[in-house]
């Protein structure tokens, strides 16, 4: 908990959900009442289903009117049609609310100036009696430390990463895709048309709030400019901050206009804004994904353009990674003489290339001592490896050979052992270790569950991408970001 | 010269675009370095101010309703004498009321002609999300056909600048190829940073461009500055 106004929009001690639906739906979207039983949020703050057409829900008592709830709401979600929002507006401001998500859409995204003309009226009289308003036209908040959330299946363990998010539907592919390389959330929020709380808001609550540590966004657009450049710096300055932004192009930024009444700037300017401010700008969810995966493990530390490539994988392998890696300004330098002929001394040199990018498999008891070398050659700045390469049981386990009666090992021993082993190296060589684990038919040839490595290694502090080429890419855009913020506080 | 007094007798007269002589003006009191550029309302007046500024000189139509000098023919540079200004400021004249017939003409600009020297362009727009930015390109084709330019928001702070110039991708021309010297990037800088503080102070500058602004091997200096004000209602 911190000082900043909006702490307590984060802290519900109850929530109330104004329209929730009576029937299951076959949408995603919208279960949220579902969402909070699913995350027990009943077990730290009372939650009251309201909707007059039923007495019960799932076996809990449904009110017929948030005035008919218990004492204290201080957070409401309104599922209501646009039509109802207005004495809903009354509602929350007799039930003293402190804050109202609406995911009831149909404002002023619609281009209707009557619908805006509303959306203006509503937040000015919640405004004027002190509630906060998240939407309209969004999916709100999942804050795993308060039991908040707004979809089901994501996880209760709250992590250090903060997102803001203008669609909801981005919101969850962000928080489920980064789930799944084992990133986890302090707070995320969709925010939709952002009529009263918007991205600067959420900006300047993120730079002072202790539990975030990064901070990545999706917008479509912003409305005041100045504030959101100016809460982006303050942000920035103290943390890692990547934007993605959509509505780039002409058929992006009228998708965007209709879809959250956002109105294309230029976007060079926005480029720009945010280069000036020192945050990190991803062209793709891809890309947003690998640089929060990267700014929230040592992938944030990497220093120079000198790639080692380790991991297998075969010739041709070698030879697209090496490409992959020079086609983003990166370089995979020769290794120098000495380190090469030491290396002759743990690998057979038929079939196996002991220079950079390294396609060998040496002894496992050499494996670590070879990787070491590696990472401390000269001109060597990161090393690049699959755990493939160090997926081979210590000494003595067979886990390839049924006969021998023993269980292989499970995939979370095997991540766990991928993902000490890194650490290990990086730990021993001060060289960032950056994991590359294609998904498909060789992690599966390898017993590897792309994810459990993916989250063990993230666990370790080691970023997981899922290509050479997304891996470079990410490398690329960390040494860029660094030129750039070169003069503002280190944050790496 | 104060702006606001400039910027009120623009409005008096029905302008948003400030005259090259009072654009000048305003950006030589502000510390940017411009080309000494004076106005002349008679032949007379232009060959004594030929002499004051140093020859050689360009003259250039000053009329509010012509915003494209070349175009009507109302710019003669590399002036070099007496009988050629008395020449220039004539003809000027004639073709400025030949191509635009009902045209108000203020006088005549002139102006030391700086020597040729790598051409970029400072600017400054208003952005509609993030209000006033500042530019920065190579002149030219470069900012025409490539659109080499880069932005930042004002105000700058010096770090800003300085990553303008070096974000350009004809970076190289200004660090200097085929043997030629690296430009004066500190005076650029400068020139940058003093706009910037320019248009932050003064909310009634809209736009604002040095274009060309040369640029040697020691020092810079804006050959031509253009400043559109707010209309009225919006200012």
């Amino acid at each position: 908990m911190t000082d900043h106004p909006l702490d307590p929009i984060f802290n519900p001690r109850a929530v109330a959900v104004v329209g929730v639906r009576s029937k299951p739906s076959a949408g995603m979207m919208g279960s949220f009442y579902d969402s909070l039983l699913e995350s027990d949020f009943q077990a730290i703050g009372g939650l009251y289903p309201v909707n007059p057409k039923v007495d019960e829900i799932k076996g809990y008592r449904c009110y017929p009117s948030l005035l008919d709830t218990p004492d204290p709401v201080d957070h409401v979600i309104s599922q209501v049609p646009a039509a109802a929002v207005p004495e809903l507006v009354d509602q929350c401001v007799a039930k003293k609310v402190r804050s109202i998500h609406f995911f009831t859409a149909g404002f002023s995204e619609t281009g209707d100036e009557e619908m805006a003309t509303v959306e203006r009226a509503m937040i000015e009289k919640l405004r004027n009696a002190g509630i906060r308003a998240i939407g309209p036209n969004c999916m709100g908040l999942y804050v795993p430390s308060s039991r908040l959330a707004f979809m089901s299946g994501f996880p209760t363990k709250p992590g250090n990463v903060f997102l803001l998010s203008q669609s909801g539907a981005n919101a969850g592919e962000i928080i489920s895709g980064l789930v799944g390389r084992g990133v986890r959330f302090s707070k995320a929020i969709s925010y939709g048309n952002g009529a009263d709380l918007r991205a600067h808001d959420f900006l300047d609550y993120a730079a002072s709030d202790p539990d975030s540590h990064v901070v990545a966004a999706y917008i479509e657009g912003v409305r005041d400019g100045r504030a959101f450049f100016d809460a982006l710096k303050r942000c920035a300055r103290v943390k890692p901050v990547v934007i993605l932004k959509g509505g780039r192009t002409q058929s992006g930024s009228h998708a965007a206009h209709s879809h959250t009444g956002s109105l294309a700037g230029s976007i060079e300017v926005f480029d720009a804004a945010c280069r000036q401010a020192g945050a990190a700008r991803a062209e793709t969810m891809d890309e947003l994904h690998d640089l929060i995966v990267a700014a929230s493990t040592s992938t944030r530390r990497v220093t120079g353009r000198g790639v080692a490539l380790f991991g297998g994988g075969g010739g041709g392998f070698a030879v697209l990674s090496a490409d992959a890696i020079d086609r983003e300004g990166l370089t995979v330098p020769k290794l120098p003489q000495s380190a090469v002929e030491e290396m002759r001394k743990y690998i057979p040199v038929a079939g196996s290339s002991v220079n950079n990018p390294i396609d060998a498999f040496p002894p496992e008891e050499y494996m670590e001592d070879m990787l070491r070398l590696v990472a401390t050659a000269e001109g060597i700045d990161t090393l690049f490896m699959s755990p493939i390469s160090g997926m081979r049981p210590p000494p003595g386990v067979k886990v390839s050979d049924p006969k021998d009666g023993e269980s292989p090992p499970a995939p979370a021993e095997i991540a766990t052992r991928a993902a000490s082993q890194m650490s290990a190296i990086e730990a021993d060589t001060g060289t960032p270790v950056v994991g590359i684990l294609r998904s498909g038919r060789m992690a599966r040839m390898m017993g590897l569950d792309v994810d459990a490595v993916s989250h063990a290694a993230y666990e370790a502090g080691i970023g997981m991408y899922p290509s050479v080429a997304r891996a470079a890419r990410t490398v690329a855009q960390v040494l860029d970001w660094k030129a750039y913020r070169e003069g503002l506080p280190e944050i790496f | 010269m104060n702006v606001q007094a400039v910027v009120k007798q623009a409005r008096a007269e029905g302008r948003t675009l400030l005259s090259e002589v009072e654009a000048k003006a305003l950006l030589f009191e502000a510390g940017v370095p411009v080309a000494r550029t004076v106005l002349a309302t008679t032949e007379e007046e232009a060959r004594t101010q030929a002499a004051q500024v140093g020859y050689p000189v360009v003259l250039k139509i000053v009329s509010p309703d012509i915003a494209h000098k070349s175009d009507v023919g109302g710019v003669k540079v590399g002036l070099k004498d007496k009988a050629s200004v008395t020449g220039a400021f004539e003809e000027i004249i004639a073709n400025a009321k030949n191509a635009v017939p009902d045209a108000r003409i203020t006088g005549v600009a002139v102006q030391h002609m700086a020597p040729a020297g790598t051409e970029v362009i400072v600017g400054m727009t208003t952005d509609p999300q993030f209000g006033p930015v500042m530019m920065f390109g190579l002149g030219g084709i470069m900012v025409e056909v490539l659109k080499d330019v880069t932005f930042r928001v004002v105000p700058l702070e010096e770090r800003d600048a300085s990553q303008m110039i070096d974000e350009i991708r004809g970076k190289a021309i200004l660090d200097g190829v085929r043997g030629q010297p690296p430009v004066d990037k500190g005076a650029v800088k400068d020139a940058i940073l003093k706009v910037s503080e320019f248009v932050a102070t003064n909310p009634d500058v809209r736009e604002l461009d040095l274009n060309p602004m040369m640029v040697y091997e020691d020092g810079a200096i804006a050959v031509d500055a253009r400043i559109v004000i707010a209309e009225p209602q919006e200012a």
